[in-house]
């Protein structure tokens, strides 16, 4: 299974995304802010990165972009995960270079969707198609 | 006087010719006598008298020639004596002709007369008596036929003296009158030009001053006026240029009266209207300070109104976060329990995601509303197909509406086809219609009807949603589409929710270029009709723009762009209910 980074400043939501992540196979590292993340990206070379927006220090469109322009980085797909749900905010992120989008509060099914489908993985994990 | 000046002036010339001419035809009536006169003592006395004198002369001559007569004793000498005698004579006659031309008087004539028969009767004595006694004597005495001529010859002389005498009477007669004439015409042209100098003088006078006396009143009267005392009047008696001078001036010192009054009333008018524009520019400029107070208010408002969007927007993103953990958790716990077979858990766990999802509905309409206060709600206009977004909502009520043991009925008809519209926006009514008619309904149906119609010209979809809750009264019906307006507090405590789904959804009717409207009766049932065009580029376009009223008040209907729904419209609806819900978003 793939390596996810998941970059958000509140605890619990990282602590959420990872562990649904994990439930499904996936091994996650985790930054609290923007900078953290540029960090763990160029340290980690992650498959998939789980991008929060509002970050203290380097904000998620910030780093979005410096990922984008980074040559051995710019591969990586990255989701963002926002609060922010206003067709602004949405079209901010993708055109910083994020692949995707997700609202907060994440929906489980819809997560693990937008990963399988980014990471070219089709399978369903065997217990959620009860 | 009744008179005009001039007529006057020209009586009083008038008057001083009539003196003149009478003066001067006096004058020459006078000349004309005198000249007569002069020319009577020229032609007639002066010759009268030299021809009496020359009669005189002949008659000493003849008396000398007759002593020569005597003295001379030569016959030659007496001849020569007689032929200048007789040459006397004829001179004689010639002067008595002369004479007898003159115009004599009586007394002139008869002396005339005496004095040619004296001197004939002399003649005819020397020739008679003295030549023939005196011719052949020569003794030179004197001979008494000589005597005896000298009474004739004192007699013939006395009445040539007083011929004499009468001319020179006459004469002196004639130069009398001419002095009296003379006189006459002197005393006459004199008194008469005195006469002439003293009547032009008093009436020369006698005009002029009256005439600058009366003058003298116009002007002061003017320079009164002039000072200012517009109540003078000029007082002049007569009818003349200057007494109409006077009425002309008292007419003109009237209209000038008349003119300063009217002056003086216009100049109030003018005063009381700058008085009532002082007024009206003070009351503009209060209106102005109260309009720019009121701009002031409303710009405030603006403000307020913007921050609270930004502030519902910023919560709502706020608030995202820890529900974000909440339902993350709860998910987490709920595969955990399945996974585990805790499943006493489960129904606890279910109530959380159910509690956090209605969170999360309540936040996203309070962000839908600030995005359409901001005009920052878009439409995303495709073409779709009706019959799947309806069975899409049905879909996610379905279960719920099962368990609960309502029946949730679609009708809708097959042929029912496509629609232009936002089929996002459209989805989000019919879930909050459909919501609310699960939330409020305990027993009975809930049956969404869809149907196609035709009105002024344009295709409408109808979306019914008929339930058989305890319905709506009309108290509450009027504020049922005002957000965050519960219809009463109980309800939400009975049944949760803002006031925001109807409202809401009304806002996105009207943006789809259509309405919402509701039918209720209490213990009965509700029916929400939403009418929204098949195509919305046949209304007009898209309301992004639209901004709620900060009262929430929305309008009811867009006039004329919106069939109105009638009960005879819904085809399919209420069933007899039994149990009837209160209707809340």
């Amino acid at each position: 299974m793939a390596t996810i980074l998941v970059a958000d400043d509140f605890h619990e939501n990282r602590d959420v995304l990872c562990r649904m992540l994990r439930l499904v196979g996936h091994s996650t590292i985790s930054a609290a802010n923007g900078q953290e993340a540029l960090d763990m990206a160029q340290e980690h070379r992650p498959d998939l990165i789980l991008m929060d927006l509002s970050m203290p220090i380097v904000d998620g469109w910030k780093a979005t972009a410096i990922l984008k322009t980074t040559s051995d980085l710019r591969h990586i797909p990255i989701i963002a995960v926002t609060g922010h749900v206003t067709p602004d905010e949405i079209n901010r992120a993708i055109s910083a270079g994020c692949a995707d989008y997700l609202a907060k509060p994440v929906d489980f099914e819809r997560l693990l969707g937008k990963v399988a489908s980014l990471l070219g993985d089709t399978q369903r994990p065997p217990f959620l198609s009860s | 006087m009744k008179l005009s000046i001039r007529t006057k002036l020209l009586a009083a010339l008038g008057l001083d010719l009539a003196l003149m001419l009478i003066l001067g035809s006096f004058a020459l009536n006078q000349m004309s006598a005198m000249n007569e006169e002069a020319t009577f003592v020229a032609a007639q006395t002066i010759p009268s008298i030299d021809t009496v004198n020359t009669i005189n002369d002949i008659l000493l001559s003849y008396r000398n020639l007759q002593v020569e007569y005597i003295i001379n004793v030569a016959s030659a000498d007496k001849l020569r004596i007689e032929g200048e005698m007789h040459h006397l004579e004829e001179d004689m006659a010639k002067a008595f002709i002369t004479y007898d031309h003159f115009q004599l008087d009586e007394n002139e004539r008869a002396t005339f007369e005496q004095t040619r028969a004296g001197w004939e009767q002399f003649v005819t004595a020397t020739h008679t008596q003295f030549i023939p006694s005196n011719r052949d004597s020569n003794t030179g005495n004197v001979h008494p036929s000589f005597s005896r001529l000298a009474p004739l010859y004192d007699n013939l002389l006395s009445h040539v003296r007083q011929i004499k005498q009468q001319s020179q009477q006459r004469a002196t007669t004639a130069l009398g009158r001419v002095r009296a004439a003379y006189d006459a015409s002197r005393l006459v042209i004199l008194s008469e030009t005195t006469l002439t100098i003293v009547v032009s003088a008093v009436i020369g006078l006698t005009l002029s001053s009256n005439i600058a006396r009366r003058i003298r009143k116009l002007r002061d009267a003017t320079m009164a006026i002039a000072g200012g005392d517009l109540n003078q009047t000029v007082a002049l008696r007569g009818s003349d240029e200057l007494q109409l001078l006077a009425n002309n001036f008292n007419l003109m010192v009237a209209s000038l009266r008349q003119q300063h009054l009217l002056l003086a009333q216009r100049n109030t008018e003018l005063s009381e209207s700058l008085e009532t524009q002082r007024k009206l520019m003070s009351d503009l400029v209060q209106r102005k300070q109260a309009e720019e107070a009121a701009d002031r208010a409303r710009a405030t408002a603006e403000a307020a109104s913007q921050a609270k969007s930004m502030f519902l927007a910023t919560m709502s993103h706020e608030l995202r976060t820890p529900l974000n953990a909440i339902l993350g958790y709860v998910q987490l716990l709920h595969l955990e329990a399945q996974i585990r077979g805790n499943t006493d858990m489960l129904p606890d766990l279910e109530r959380i995601r159910s509690a956090g999802k209605h969170l999360l509905t309540i936040i996203s309409n309070i962000l839908d509303f600030s995005k359409i206060e901001q005009g920052k709600m878009n439409l995303e206009i495709d073409t779709f197909e009706i019959s799947s977004v309806a069975n899409e909502v049905i879909g996610i009520f379905s279960p719920l509406a099962h368990s609960r043991g309502i029946d949730l009925t679609l009708i809708c008809p097959p042929e029912i086809g496509l629609m232009r519209s936002d089929a996002g926006k459209v989805r989000q009514v019919l879930f909050n219609l459909l919501s609310n008619a699960v939330k409020f309904t305990e027993r009975g149906h809930i049956t969404l009807t869809i149907s196609h119609e035709y009105h002024s010209g344009k295709a409408w979809i109808f979306f019914s949603v008929a339930d058989t809750g305890i319905g709506i009264n009309p108290e509450q019906m009027g504020r049922l589409f005002q957000a965050f307006s519960q219809v009463h507090h109980n309800t939400f405590h009975h049944y949760g929710g803002t006031g925001l789904g109807l409202a809401l959804s009304r806002q996105l009717c009207q943006m789809l270029g259509g309405d919402i409207t509701v039918e209720s009766e209490t213990g009965k049932g509700s029916v929400f009709s939403v009418c929204l065009p098949a195509d919305i580029g046949t209304v007009q376009a898209t309301r992004q723009t639209h901004v709620l009223h900060t009262n929430g008040n929305l309008p009811r209907h867009i006039p004329g762009s919106v069939p109105s729904l009638t009960p005879g419209e819904e085809t399919a609806v209420v069933a007899s209910p039994t149990s009837m819900t209160q209707r809340d978003a």
